[in-house]
Parts: C-alpha cells; sequence; structure tokens
C-alpha cells in the first residue's frame, strides 16, 4: 500500500499485524479496510494506516471548536446555552449538538461571584468548547461572551458603552461577560 | 441545532452591509443571481423546464391528461399548480404534505399562469360541460438557496411554452403545442429598511423584514402581487418596487426568450 | 401506453439492440446540490435520479434517537412527472416499501456506531422513471453517502435481472419489465461480494435463479465501476490509481 493512493470506503489498505487502524479505516478479520474516500496515510512510526477524507466530513463538535448558541437559563453556578451551528464547519448540521454548559469557573480569568450579573436567559454568546463530550464551554478570552442581549424590560437590543451594555431606552446599565464583537454582526 | 440563533446576529452584520448599500455575495441591490434555463429535461412530461438562480434549483413537469371540466366553466380547461419542497432540497425541509410556505408558493405561481391568461383555458375544451383538458404544473424543488418563487414561476411558464398536448396518447389525433398567449414573469425584492434588494438569496430572506413577488405580462402589466413576510411597507416604497421590479421583469422575459428561441432546449441531461 | 410486442428477443437480440448481459448507458454526477452535505445524480437508460445525503445530524423528534447508534431513513419518491400518467404526489405503499429495503441494503455497509443519537437521512427523487428505478435509487444514494463522507464498509452497487421470452436478461427495459416473466433486482458490497439487496417478482426455475445470480452480481460490478470512476474523478483528479 502506497502513502498517498485514492481510495473508496471498502478497498483494502493493510493488515492487522502490521498497522493500527487510524482515521478512515476500520478493520474486520483481520483486514484494515477503508470506509472514507481519501488517500492514504502511512505513519511507519506509529505503524498506523489512515484515510485522509477527500470527500464531505460529518460535522461533530470538538474540543477547541468556537461555537454560537444562547442562553437559556441561569443558576448559581452553570449557565445553560442552546447551541447553533459551529463556526469551524459553518455549512453542515452536527451530530452531537444540544444543550451545553458553563461553569462559573469558565467564565472569565478573573474569579466570578455571582452568575446572573454575567449572563441573562436569551443571550447570544460565543464560546470555546472545552470538552466535547460533556459540551462544557468557557468564555475566557477577549472575543469570547456575550455577542447580543436584550433589556429585560423593554425588550429592545442593548447598546456597548464602554465596558458595560445600556439599554437605550430605560438606560439601565448591565455589566456582563462582553465579548469584543459585540453588536457587530461577526461571528 | 437552532440556526436562529445564527440568523439573529447575522441581521446585524447585512443590515450594517445594507446601509452602505452592499450585499454579501457582492451583488448590486438590482442584481439578479446567474439564471440558467432549461427545457425539455424530461421526456415523460407534456413539457419540463430546469431553472437555477445561482444554487437554487428547481424542476418544473407539466403533465396533461382529460378530465371532467368544473361546472361553473364547463367550457375552460383546468390548471392545478403544485410545489412539492422534497426533503432532498433543504435540510429544514421534512418529508410529508405541502406546509404553508409550499402552498403559498405554488399559489403564487398559480396566479401568474392564470391571472395573465398564459394559456387559453377555452382552447383546452374538449367537449363542453363533458371533458376537457387538465394541466398539472408541478414544481419539484431540488437545491433551495433562497427565491424559490422566481425561479418556480420561470420554470413553469418556460414549461408550458414547450408543453405538447398529448392527443395521440388520449386518442385525439396529433399531438399539437400548447398555445401561450401571455408570458408572466416573478420578481421578488427583499426590504432592508434602506435598500431594497431583488433575488434575495437564502440568508437575505431569512434575514430581511419582508419580501414582495411583482408578476407581470408581456405588455407590462401586473399578473399578481404577493407580499410575504412581517415587515410594514410605505406607499413610496411600494412604487420603488413597482419600477425595480417591472425593469427587471423585462430582462427576466427577454432572457426566457432567448433560450427557449434558440437551440438551448435541445440539451438533454438535467 | 406502450404496445405489447410480439416478441421481446428478435434474432437473438433485445429490441433496443442490447446483449443479454449488457447495460444500459450509465452517467454519474458527483456532487450536483448545493445544500445537501452528499449528493449524486444519475441517467441510467432513460431514468433520471437524484440522491441526497443529510448528516449526521441531530434526531427529530427526539425519541427516535438511538443512544449506541446513529439511525438512518431512506426516502424513495417518484416526481408527480416522471411517469406517464401523473402520479399522486407523496408516498404511496410500493415507495415505502422500497424505501425500507433499500435503507436496510445501506445500513449493512454504514458504520453507524460511530454517529450514537444522531441521523443519516438519505432522500432519493425519482425524476424519470423508465425500468429499474429502485436500483438506480440505490446506485445514486450510495455515491451520495460516499460523497457525504458517512464512514462505510463498502460501496453497494446494484442491478436487475429479469427473464424475458424464457430468457435471462440483465438490467430491464421498460418493455421488457412490463410484459417480462420475472424481475430481479439485486445489490452488493461490491469489495466482498455479499448481496445487501434482493427482491424477486415473477417466476423462474431454481437453475435460472442461480445464473440469473451470476449475472446479476456481473452487472453490480460493471456498476461498482462507474460508482468509481464518478468519485475518482471528483476527488481524485491529481492522484492515480
Amino acid at each position: 500500500m502506497n502513502n498517498g493512493k485514492f481510495v473508496l470506503p471498502g478497498d483494502l489498505v493493510g493488515i492487522a499485524e502490521e498497522f493500527l487502524a487510524g482515521d478512515g479505516v476500520y478493520e474486520e478479520g483481520g483486514k484494515l479496510i477503508a470506509s472514507v474516500t481519501g488517500v492514504v496515510e502511512i505513519d511507519e512510526k506509529a505503524k498506523r494506516i489512515s484515510v485522509r477524507p477527500l470527500a464531505g466530513v460529518p460535522a461533530k463538535i470538538k474540543k477547541g471548536d468556537f461555537v454560537v448558541g444562547r442562553v437559556t437559563d441561569v443558576r448559581e453556578s452553570i449557565a445553560l446555552v442552546e447551541l447553533s451551528r459551529v463556526k469551524p464547519n459553518e455549512t453542515r448540521e452536527v451530530s452531537n449538538g444540544g444543550m451545553a454548559i458553563i461553569h462559573i469557573s469558565n467564565v472569565r480569568k478573573e474569579y466570578v461571584k455571582d452568575m446572573n450579573e454575567e449572563f441573562s436567559p436569551l443571550d447570544i454568546i460565543k464560546a470555546r468548547v472545552l470538552d466535547e463530550r460533556t459540551l462544557q464551554l468557557s468564555t475566557v478570552g477577549r472575543r469570547l461572551g456575550v455577542i447580543k442581549s436584550i433589556c429585560p424590560h423593554c425588550r429592545i437590543p442593548l447598546r456597548r458603552n464602554g465596558d458595560a451594555l445600556e439599554c437605550p431606552k430605560c438606560k439601565k446599565k448591565f455589566k456582563k461577560k462582553i465579548s469584543e464583537d459585540y453588536g457587530t454582526g461577526v461571528l | 441545532m437552532n440556526d436562529k440563533i445564527i440568523a439573529e446576529i447575522r441581521k446585524d452584520y447585512i443590515y450594517n452591509l445594507a446601509r452602505r448599500g452592499e450585499r454579501i455575495d457582492g451583488r448590486r441591490a438590482d442584481e439578479y443571481r446567474d439564471i440558467k434555463i432549461k427545457t425539455d429535461v424530461i421526456q415523460k412530461a407534456e413539457g419540463s423546464a430546469e431553472v437555477m438562480i445561482g444554487n437554487t434549483r428547481v424542476l418544473v413537469g407539466v403533465k396533461m391528461q382529460p378530465g371532467e371540466p368544473f361546472s361553473d366553466t364547463p367550457n375552460m380547461g383546468i390548471i392545478i399548480t403544485n410545489v412539492e419542497q422534497v426533503p432532498l432540497a433543504s435540510p429544514s425541509f421534512e418529508p410529508g404534505p405541502p406546509d404553508e410556505n409550499a402552498i403559498e408558493l405554488a399559489r403564487v405561481v398559480d396566479r401568474g399562469i392564470r391571472e395573465s391568461n398564459a394559456v387559453d383555458l377555452e382552447s383546452l375544451c374538449i367537449k363542453e360541460g363533458e371533458e376537457v383538458w387538465m394541466i398539472f404544473i408541478d414544481v419539484h424543488v431540488l437545491d433551495h438557496d433562497g427565491n424559490l418563487t422566481d425561479a418556480s414561476a420561470l420554470g413553469a411558464i418556460a414549461a408550458l411554452m414547450t408543453t405538447k398536448i398529448p392527443n395521440e396518447r388520449f386518442g385525439y389525433g396529433e399531438d399539437t403545442p400548447l398555445k401561450i398567449q401571455n408570458i408572466p414573469i416573478a420578481v421578488t425584492t427583499a426590504d432592508f429598511g434602506t435598500q431594497i434588494f431583488v433575488d434575495p438569496n437564502l440568508e437575505e430572506e431569512h434575514i430581511c423584514s419582508s419580501k414582495v413577488t411583482m408578476i407581470f405580462g408581456s405588455s407590462g402589466e401586473f399578473a399578481g402581487i404577493q407580499k410575504t413576510g412581517s415587515g410594514r411597507l410605505n406607499v413610496e416604497k411600494i412604487y420603488n418596487i413597482v419600477e425595480i421590479s417591472s425593469k427587471k421583469a423585462e430582462e427576466l422575459r427577454e432572457k426566457l426568450l432567448g433560450v427557449i428561441g434558440n437551440g438551448d432546449k435541445k440539451e438533454k441531461g438535467i | 401506453m406502450l404496445q405489447k410486442p410480439e416478441r421481446l428477443i428478435v434474432d437473438g437480440k433485445r429490441l433496443d439492440g442490447r446483449a443479454f448481459d449488457e447495460l444500459r448507458p450509465v452517467k454519474i454526477v458527483v456532487g450536483p446540490l448545493h445544500r445537501a452535505d452528499g449528493s449524486c445524480y444519475i441517467e441510467h437508460g432513460k431514468n433520471k435520479v437524484m440522491a441526497a445525503v443529510y448528516g449526521p445530524r441531530e434526531v427529530h423528534p427526539k425519541h427516535l434517537q438511538e443512544v449506541t447508534h446513529a439511525i438512518v431513513r431512506y426516502r424513495y419518491n417518484m416526481a408527480p412527472f416522471s411517469v406517464e400518467d401523473r402520479k399522486r404526489p407523496g408516498p404511496d405503499r410500493r415507495s415505502i416499501e422500497i424505501s425500507k429495503v433499500s435503507r436496510e441494503a445501506l445500513e449493512s455497509v454504514i458504520l453507524k456506531e460511530y454517529f450514537p443519537r444522531s441521523t443519516i437521512d438519505i432522500f432519493v427523487e425519482i425524476l424519470q422513471a423508465d425500468a429499474g428505478t429502485r436500483v438506480a435509487a440505490l446506485n445514486a444514494a450510495s455515491v451520495a453517502l460516499a460523497d457525504a463522507g458517512i464512514p462505510m464498509k463498502g460501496l453497494v452497487s446494484a442491478c436487475s435481472v429479469g427473464k424475458v421470452d424464457d430468457t435471462l436478461v440483465l438490467d430491464l427495459s421498460k418493455e421488457e419489465d412490463n410484459y417480462g416473466q420475472a424481475d430481479m433486482p439485486v445489490a452488493i458490497v461490491a469489495n466482498t461480494g455479499e448481496i445487501a439487496f434482493l427482491q424477486m417478482d415473477g417466476h423462474m426455475t431454481q437453475e435460472e435463479f442461480r445464473k440469473a445470480l451470476e449475472m446479476a452480481i456481473d452487472g453490480c460490478k460493471q456498476i461498482y465501476k462507474l460508482q468509481r470512476e464518478a468519485l475518482l474523478a471528483k476527488y481524485g483528479g491529481l492522484e492515480n490509481e
């Protein structure tokens, strides 16, 4: 089997005695077989054969991905977030989405006393994925945090005013963990 | 996954661009995406057309069969328009009977054909009160990237223009071309506050406050209008839309006549 | 309607001039659709078939989800204008049955356990029907799955064999299908030769069945070659086989 050879699902790429099955390869009856369309990649050191996909790749939320979602509930030490699409793979729906969580320790670099001062239900936030299985998120970072929020009384979008958000109508101020991209429409 | 969350954020971005007269895909406000029209793509249909507007793609098939006329119009043929938003065309289309969007779309396409008198219904009478030709216009959406209305309407009239009445199959002599006496053209615009954009793409469609479809016949007369969406439009804006849309309708009609007049329709594949 | 021809085989040839073991012309286009995660368009004779794959994605309604593996859904649907007499839109009993067995054929190769709690949706639209739509649909679906990058144990390739005028022929034409004595659609997993789909309608002797199955498998292998070429043309342009 040559490095860089084009293979389809079902093509034999090696035998299990010599190599381990990497991504895009599965093992059956001692044979290593391609499961996706792509090119063969052999890692001689790790003794691993993989297939680098050339066709589509199913979207999965992974550690380190940036995601956008809406806060649905804020409790004492966590905020619950309904996820929208994952950033690096915007056009494709993900298979492992659902409800994500921001723990109070992952909101800012600094100590956070009250979760309700950082987020409110309906806030739209941008966050980084810490754990893909439990969908733990972090908003530590300048561009992470709230990117859109509405006034809980007047129900209109808040405007950024210095390092706080302000309701253009009732002038009430909110501190919150604000993203640098607040109000710009940049994802 | 909830796409509405993303749309809410993108809304700010798109409106910011619109304020400067710009669009997310770089088009001018009154610019259509690339339009491709192919006819005679389904040989089993009496007439057919495939229309692409950018990535949006619809296939329209016309089938005809004799049937009983409505009792109040005993000497007129019948047109039935149906739209199938098959789940292949978009992650948001579900299998099942047509939903309100598909029904609205079908009815707007139908309105243009009917109100412009595109087809001479009296010529479709076989025996008064007993038998008339029924025309089924079936719109099959294949790829949904916005503005299905204009694509479907264009496909419907293109398919009708290439339709042959299947006389032979039903024992009425030789097949004859269906007579078309008017060419309705639908133009859809989207309202972005300070700007009116023609031919909204999918994202613009989700975000705009309202859309207006205006259908014009061959001499520039109205054959139908539909406002859709929950936005409000002032009278001045409506006049503005009429001006933009009627001009665009002429361009589209020329394009259509160019395709049906030329040899393009010989192409058989999809 | 077609008139029943007196004979379907004249002077050792079929009415359309094909040899007994000859496929109709097949054209495969990989990835023609923009919205779908994977897609494929096939023209097989006068059949025109479009397939799209979405997913793996979240399951709605939620109660259908499986904690250990992805579910697979397959919808075979005929366009109203795909046949001589307009077909009423929506599923009928025939398309529901075809959808079920076709889905099962593809489930035999999809590595579903990679994507628990999700769904892989396969939609096939028959835009023009001319005998053998279910096998054309399966062939298109199989390529669309590969286009979407869904992990599979192999590609599914399908073909039908029938019996007309007491003779076994590959890939029935419309006339042969209407007036023949038997029709047997078959799908195999090309790399192992295992059968993933098998139906038979009509009558054959056991001996004929054995021969028919052999012919069908041979036809499937020809289809597999074409599927492979189409995927290579789209994705393997620079690599050599």
